[in-house]
């Protein structure tokens, strides 16, 4: 270009300055939402890789060697040394590895079947807490603190532990405990695991293993210690670094395969062999991270696309405005001559810079956000620009360049004639017409493709559906306003005030007047979408916190359920702020999980938490459902009804010895508390009787045991003739079927049956009517199902009609009722009173994970209780720890971006409706000196802008709000809003008719407020008398 | 005193004078003319006149009381014929018309009903419901004649109201002025157009922004 040139297009640049700072600010926040997508993407990514090494399990992320030496001293200094060298051929994949030795001993003293493990590790006393001195001469040792040892054994003690061939005597120099773990390698597991223990005995033979449980953590002592000791092992351990690079930790557990894989004991030394000890699951532990990648970066990009679809339609419409302000300087360069690439040379010079130094200033302004976001919401992580966010810049340029080509072809091929006179409004051109229907054509797919898609992952472009819904709803909205302005156009020509009369004219013919629509309205959708989204993902995770806690807050105890219940009993008598539980949450199949919580405190620990979840999840138990589990079978383990009345419906042809007696029928029933009560309902000798009898002691269930026909006055109560019941139902339970029997007061004589019509026919020959249902042989337990399970179905469960009691067996259990979800079992499993099945189960010890739930304010003095009857309440977790961490997963990271670039579209869009109202102004300005010279006044052009917005924004909150429906009800259950365990429930992604509404008329309000204060001042603006002058468009 | 009277006035823009010292006197019924070389002055002299414009110095009246109300609106008894025609896009040309009136509260449906009789007086009431931008510039010259025309306003301020205008055309716009003026109305006409000019009562010529000559016998160059 020419300086000439040059020259111009900067005049030109600066003289359509509102347009130009517009199409500047649209570009680059596009740039900058496809620079910070890649860039949050990979920072999360790296976050994760991180986060997973630092949390796995070290067994499964450690290479470990073994060195076996049988004699006592032998080489022992060559294994150590042989021991660091094994893994520094590891480089920087994994840390320098730490070496220790270890041998199994007995301590008749103590434990005559179990071994103790005599350890040494380097730098082993500063990664843990010792209390008294760190060993350093031969036999010096250290006890774990809290153990029995530790206690019988003050410091200065001294005892003898002994091997097959040897023995040491150790002197105590101190205790040790856990430190804290948190910010090394070390970890407790690798002290206390008894585990794999491999035998070497020489590098001809296989490595071979034995296990064996320790019931005694590890003895630490001074390597000194080890030499005069046989069978010794010699550890070298090295922690897999903790890296944000995926492939190098790939790299890492390729390697460390291939060490796994030559697992035979090879020569590392002279008399030294060595095998690899550990089976790391490296792959395993970064595997789901693919996975999650994958969904984090379809999300980033979906959500990127709509970034740049909108920020390209945006420089269509802006540059269109721009080329037609430009119709006369392009006239002239016609007449002048100019043609062809030249013409087309002007023409695009302008509009091209601005482009590209937009897209030049959004890579850092997205690179900025990016590593904002990412410092914001991952931590202290690596950000690194990755490729794609040098890729898409370009994408972005390219696109945009083209969307400026079909907003200045136009105008350029625009006859020199009608370029010299006043602007005509225009049908669409082809170009435009086209990607008009393309919108509605890609939304239809999209929202077919997202409802439809077997798998839920739907392609990353589908993902910009909110934004194409957004602009279909835009355009169906400009449609509607013109549709609706033509229709008050007419209304208001023979109407008075000139209000409305100007508004519709100005929404019929104002030419671009509500171009901006569809951007506000994409904005909207996908802002409402990503709200939507970042919702549901919200009240998920705070289901899904309380359900993994399974109250505020957890308890961990080591003690037996038993002892633990009673621990809790003793620290919160009252049951106020503790409750046991007792879950088996890993169990699936036939052996399904079950949760035992001790029901009474339920309502004050556990069901307040409940009612905070936005969620049904878990669910709350109603009292009397609480009630009926708590009570133990005192019903014989007869089935429990429940109502709180009686029908009943006798046909009577009896007699009996005295009729003037009067006779009753009397219903017997016991409370599952062991009460019995009785109703009764009087009959004649003969005649129909129908009565409703109160029961309210059946409410929370009951077990109806007798039914008898009593005649007052008359001991004897014989009775002859037949007694028809057709009907007896006690709330929705026909107990004409509960199998009734005469009991053996009755005569020989009489006899029950079942009529065909289900009718109860008692027959009886003098003597007493006295039936009863079958005895049960076993008492039933009352319990909770979640979910679906189904005590019957045969092949659900073990034993139908029973359920796994505490101790893994079957038990006959009634069913008091069923919830969706529970807390620390998820959506299918068995609640049961912990004390009814402990009664069950008195002697059997748990399996289970025991755990005390905690109110949140439970006070220091009740856990201190709680502390001090055996229950270490440092070991707890909450309902927030384990939202942070759910707060961290990819799919909550994922979220937070999702909203991010919708912010970022929203800004696109309000730049683009203020750079398209500006662009109003100046004709709107004329328009007013125009109609103020013939004598309107400001008020009445004040009015007319305010019901000319106050039309567009009602149609675009209505539009926005359907608009914001459809795509939140066809992307939410596309979106990686969360991803549950097993059991757990999946996020809700049910869109209610009010999605959207809120939103919408926000959007409308603020789009009116903007729009009111760009255009209300310049109806007064431009001066009448500059009419005489000026002819503007 | 009745009629249009601008008094001495005086208008400086950014430091260049504009008008200096001009004075007229149109009585109603009157029409007369405003002359003289592109950048004379003629513009400004029926801004002011109509109090669009607030003089530096000077002063004009109509009816006895100032044009100039502060804000920069026509008074409702002044009307302006406006050389770049001044009609609104968004509305056709009965309407650019008829709200002429309807601002000045006429009821919607005599507006529109005088509207068509103005179109029909400069023979563009068949292009009543086209828009503007369908209209050539003479069209949109009559139309704006027909809006400056159909308020039956005290004063009438024309500017180059038949630049584009065959003379046919011209001649019947410059008889509604005629009858405007017979009507009462006080008409001034800026014009380079002779036979404009002739048609007037008299005339004022301005050069550079000042009175060169005038066949009004109150009109007086400072």
């Amino acid at each position: 270009m020419s300086p000439v040139g040059a020259g111009r297009t900067l005049r030109g640049a600066w003289w359509r300055r509102d347009l130009n700072l517009g199409l500047g600010l649209v570009i680059m926040v596009a740039t900058a939402a496809t620079v910070a997508a890649p860039t949050f993407a990979a920072a999360a990514v790296s976050s994760l890789v991180r986060e997973r090494i630092a949390t796995a399990d070290p067994a499964d992320t450690d290479v470990s060697w073994a060195i076996g030496l049988d004699d006592p001293g032998t080489d022992f200094d060559a294994a150590i040394g042989a021991a660091r060298d094994l893994t520094a051929p590891a480089g920087r994949a994994f840390e320098p590895p730490v070496v220790g030795a270890s041998v199994l001993l007995s301590w008749p003293a103590v434990d005559r079947d179990s071994p103790v493990v005599l350890a040494w590790h380097e730098g082993m006393c500063d990664q843990v807490v010792v209390t008294g001195i760190c060993p350093t001469q031969p036999g010096d040792v250290l006890l774990p603190a809290g153990s029995t040892p530790a206690r019988s054994y003050p410091v200065g003690e001294s005892f003898v532990l002994h091997q097959r061939s040897a023995s040491a005597t150790l002197t105590v120099v101190g205790t040790w405990s856990p430190g804290d773990i948190a910010g090394g390698w070390y970890d407790p597991s690798r002290w206390t695991a008894g585990g794999q223990v491999p035998s070497l005995t020489d590098c001809g033979t296989s490595m071979t293993s034995q296990t064996m449980t320790l019931r005694t953590g590890p003895l630490l002592t001074d390597s000194s210690t080890l030499r005069s000791l046989g069978e010794v092992t010699v550890h070298s351990d090295a922690a897999l670094a903790v890296s944000s690079d995926v492939d190098q930790v790939r790299r890492a557990a390729t390697q460390a395969d291939g060490w796994e894989a030559d697992a035979a004991p090879r020569q590392v030394a002279d008399g030294v062999c060595a095998a690899p000890a550990s089976e790391n699951d490296i792959d395993g532990v970064i595997g789901p991270i693919d996975t999650e990648r994958s969904d984090l970066q379809r999300l980033g990009l979906g959500a990127a696309a709509g970034a740049v679809l909108v920020g390209v339609l945006a420089v269509v419409l802006i540059t269109t405005i721009s080329a037609r302000r430009r119709r006369q300087e392009i006239a002239l360069a016609k007449l002048r001559g100019i043609r062809g690439l030249r013409l087309a040379a002007v023409a695009v010079s302008e509009p091209l810079a601005v482009l590209l130094i937009g897209v030049v200033a959004g890579m850092p302004l997205g690179w900025g956000v990016g590593t904002v976001a990412s410092r914001a919401w991952l931590g202290d992580v690596a950000v690194s620009l990755p490729t794609e966010a040098l890729v898409w810049p370009a994408v972005v340029f390219g696109l945009a360049a083209i969307g400026m080509v079909v907003g200045i072809a136009r105008t350029l091929r625009e006859p020199v004639h009608q370029q010299l006179r006043p602007a005509r409004r225009r049908t669409a051109s082809p170009p435009v017409l086209l990607g008009r229907v393309a919108t509605f054509v890609i939304a239809a797919v999209g929202v077919y493709q997202l409802r439809h898609d077997p798998d839920g992952q739907p392609p990353w472009w589908a993902l910009a559906l909110p934004v194409v819904v957004g602009l279909a709803a835009g355009m169906v909205a400009g449609w509607l306003i013109h549709l609706v302005a033509r229709a008050l156009t007419a209304w208001s020509r023979m109407r008075k005030g000139t209000g409305m009369f100007l508004a519709a004219r100005h929404l019929v013919h104002g030419g671009d007047v509500a171009s901006f629509v569809p951007f506000a309205m994409a904005a909207t959708v996908l802002v409402v979408v990503a709200g939507s989204a970042w919702s549901a993902g919200t009240d998920w995770r705070d289901s899904v916190a309380l359900m993994r806690t399974g109250g505020p807050v957890a308890i961990g105890s080591d003690l037996e359920t038993d002892r633990t219940l009673a621990a809790t009993h003793t620290a919160d008598p009252d049951g106020q702020w503790l409750m046991t539980a007792l879950s088996f949450p890993d169990e699936s199949g036939r052996v399904y999980r079950r949760l035992y919580v001790d029901t009474e405190r339920w309502n004050r620990v556990v069901a307040p938490s409940l009612d905070t979840t936005p969620s049904d999840a878990p669910s709350d138990i109603d009292p009397e459902t609480l009630a009926a589990l708590g009570r133990h079978a005192g019903n014989g383990g007869a089935d429990l009804v429940r109502g709180t009345s009686v029908q009943v419906d006798v046909d009577m042809d009896t007699s009996w010895f005295d009729e003037s007696n009067d006779a009753k029928f009397v219903l017997e029933a016991l409370t599952s508390d062991g009460t019995a009560h009785a109703v009764s309902f009087g009959v004649p000798p003969q005649g129909r009787v129908s009565e409703s009898v109160p029961v309210p002691f059946c409410a929370s269930g009951c077990a109806v045991t007798d039914l008898r026909l009593d005649v007052e006055r008359d001991s004897t109560s014989w009775i002859s003739g037949r007694i028809t019941i057709d009907e007896m139902t006690l709330g929705t339970t026909d107990l004409r079927g509960l199998g009734w029997q005469g009991n053996d007061d009755m005569s020989v004589q009489s006899h029950v049956s079942r009529g065909a019509d289900g009718s109860l026919r008692i027959e009886s020959r003098d003597g007493p009517v006295s039936l009863e249902p079958p005895t049960p042989s076993v008492a039933k337990l009352p319990v909770v199902l979640a979910g679906g399970l189904d005590l019957s179905d045969p092949t659900v469960v073990l034993e139908p009609g029973a359920a796994l009691g505490i101790d893994g067996t079957t038990t006959p259990v009634d069913v008091v009722g069923r919830v969706e979800s529970l807390p620390l079992i998820g959506d299918e499993g068995v609640l049961g009173d912990l004390s009814v099945f402990l009664d069950d189960d008195p002697s059997v010890p748990p399996l289970g994970e025991v755990v005390v739930i905690a109110r949140a304010d439970t006070p220091p003095t009740v856990l201190t209780a709680l502390r001090e009857a055996g229950v270490d309440a440092g070991a707890s977790r909450s309902i927030e720890s384990n939202r942070e961490l759910l707060d961290q997963d990819p799919y909550a990271q994922g979220l937070r971006f999702f909203w991010l670039v919708a912010v970022l579209v929203a800004v696109i869009a309000m730049c683009t409706v203020a750079t398209a109202l500006v662009s109003q102004r100046q004709n709107r300005a004329d328009t007013g000196a125009a109609l103020r010279i013939v004598g309107m006044r400001r008020r009445q052009l004040r009015m007319a802008v305010v019901v000319e917005i106050a039309l567009l924004a009602a149609l675009m909150a209505g539009c926005g709000w359907v608009g914001a429906w459809a795509a939140s009800w066809a992307a939410l259950p596309s979106l990686p809003l969360g991803k549950p365990d097993a059991f757990e429930p999946s996020p809700a992604t049910a869109t209610g008719w009010t999605t959207g509404l809120m939103p919408g008329v926000l959007a409308a309000v603020v789009l009116s407020i903007v729009a009111l204060v760009l255009l209300i001042p310049v109806t007064g603006r431009a001066r009448p008398a500059a009419r005489l002058r000026s002819g503007g468009e | 005193m009745s009629g249009l009277v601008v008094d001495d006035v005086t208008v400086d823009v950014v430091g260049r004078r504009i008008l200096d010292q001009v004075s007229l006197h149109v009585e109603p019924g009157r029409m007369i003319s405003v002359s003289g070389p592109s950048g004379s002055g003629k513009t400004t002299l029926l801004s002011v006149a109509g109090g669009l414009i607030e003089p530096s110095a000077g002063a004009a009246h109509f009816a006895g009381d100032a044009v100039w109300t502060g804000d920069g609106d026509p008074r409702p008894d002044v009307a302006f014929i406006l050389q770049v025609y001044g009609l609104v896009p968004i509305l056709t040309a009965r309407e650019n018309v008829a709200v002429a009136l309807r601002s000045r509260g006429v009821a919607p449906a005599e507006a529109d009903e005088r509207a068509v009789q103005a179109l029909s007086a400069l023979h563009v009431d068949e292009l009543a419901d086209r828009l503007v931008e369908e209209l050539s510039g003479g069209q949109m010259q009559r139309v704006a004649g027909a809006r400056g025309l159909v308020v039956g306003a005290g004063l009438l301020l024309a500017d180059e109201p038949t630049s584009e205008l065959d003379e046919v055309n011209r001649d019947h716009v410059l008889g509604e002025l005629r009858r405007a003026a017979e009507g009462g109305a006080a008409v001034v006409v800026a014009t380079h157009d002779p036979a404009v000019v002739e048609a007037c009562d008299g005339v004022v010529h301005l050069i550079d922004g000042a009175v060169a000559e005038s066949t009004l016998g109150a009109a007086v160059s400072g």
